[in-house]
């Protein structure tokens, strides 16, 4: 008899970037043992729809730098996300729709948090998380 | 035998703006120094982008690390920028980092004293030329 399999969306399929996100949570993390050379890296289980992270350190220097490879940090493709100094600083970035399938996080933060949105398609759909593009490392 | 293959999407293409971009990040850009000799810093997206977010990480107690924002060099002197002030005075927080801001773009232009900027994109996979001369010269830009 046939059978009829759905595939997985691949990675332009409109409708999954369209509903909203599995949630995906990590937190109170402690990056305050991670240099550039040795990043921290969260591993989606599937490609994200969006991401936040959020800095709750207040410390004098607390400051975490996301990035989207490990060489990220090296060619300054990386953004800061700043210690919360007085407890009203800028701490949590914009909701970022970018579809990744890995994180990377180094710095001095004793706590911070990454939220994500996750679509259903598999991770095997971006090779090495866009590593070696232009804008990413 | 015949084969088809797909074309690039154009920039009309909704789907295009409809899924998640694939991120460019360029950090820790130290604008002051980049533009000393008054041209303004440019970066050039290596696709169209789906939307852009700029942050100032510098910081002053006078607010004298600000930095302007536009689509084209020439927008500096037409008033087609906007302005990112630093980030904290001591006394009060000021805004730092832009929205999301959701432009059809190929290249933005910086200008100002801040020595720690971040620029966050998120790109379709449109190719640069469809956006001849990224928008300069129209309304709007300069």
């Amino acid at each position: 008899m046939a059978a009829f399999n759905y595939t997985s969306p691949g990675l332009g399929n409109v409708g999954s970037y369209q509903v909203s996100g599995k949630p995906f949570v990590s937190g109170g993390l402690d990056l305050s043992n991670q240099p550039d050379s040795t990043p921290f890296v969260i591993n989606f289980p599937t490609v994200t729809r969006w991401l936040v992270v959020t800095n709750h350190d207040t410390t004098s220097d607390g400051d975490v730098k996301v990035a989207f490879s490990e060489d990220g940090f090296g060619s300054n493709n990386y953004f800061t996300v700043s210690r919360d100094a007085n407890d009203y600083g800028d701490t949590m970035t914009a909701r970022l729709e970018l579809k990744v399938t890995k994180l990377y996080l180094t710095g001095t933060c004793t706590n911070c948090d990454v939220i994500a949105g996750l679509t259903g398609i598999d991770t095997g759909s971006i090779v090495n998380n866009w590593a070696g593009t232009k804008g990413v490392g | 035998m015949s084969v088809f293959n797909h074309g690039a999407a154009g920039i009309g293409n909704v789907g295009s703006y409809q899924v998640s971009g694939k991120p460019f990040v360029s950090g820790a850009i130290d604008v002051n120094d980049a533009t000393v000799a008054g041209t303004p810093l440019e970066i050039t997206f290596p696709s169209v982008t789906r939307w852009i977010l700029v942050r100032n990480l510098d910081n002053s107690a006078d607010n004298s690390k600000t930095i302007k924002v536009a689509a084209s060099a020439t927008g500096f002197d037409n008033n087609n920028f906007f302005t990112l002030n630093d980030d904290y005075s001591g006394t009060f927080i000021r805004k730092s980092t832009t929205p999301r801001l959701e432009l059809k773009l190929t290249k933005i232009y910086l200008t100002g004293s801040s020595t720690k900027v971040d620029v966050i994109a998120g790109l379709t996979n449109i190719p640069i030329n469809t956006i001849p001369d990224n928008w300069e010269g129209s309304d709007g830009v300069g």
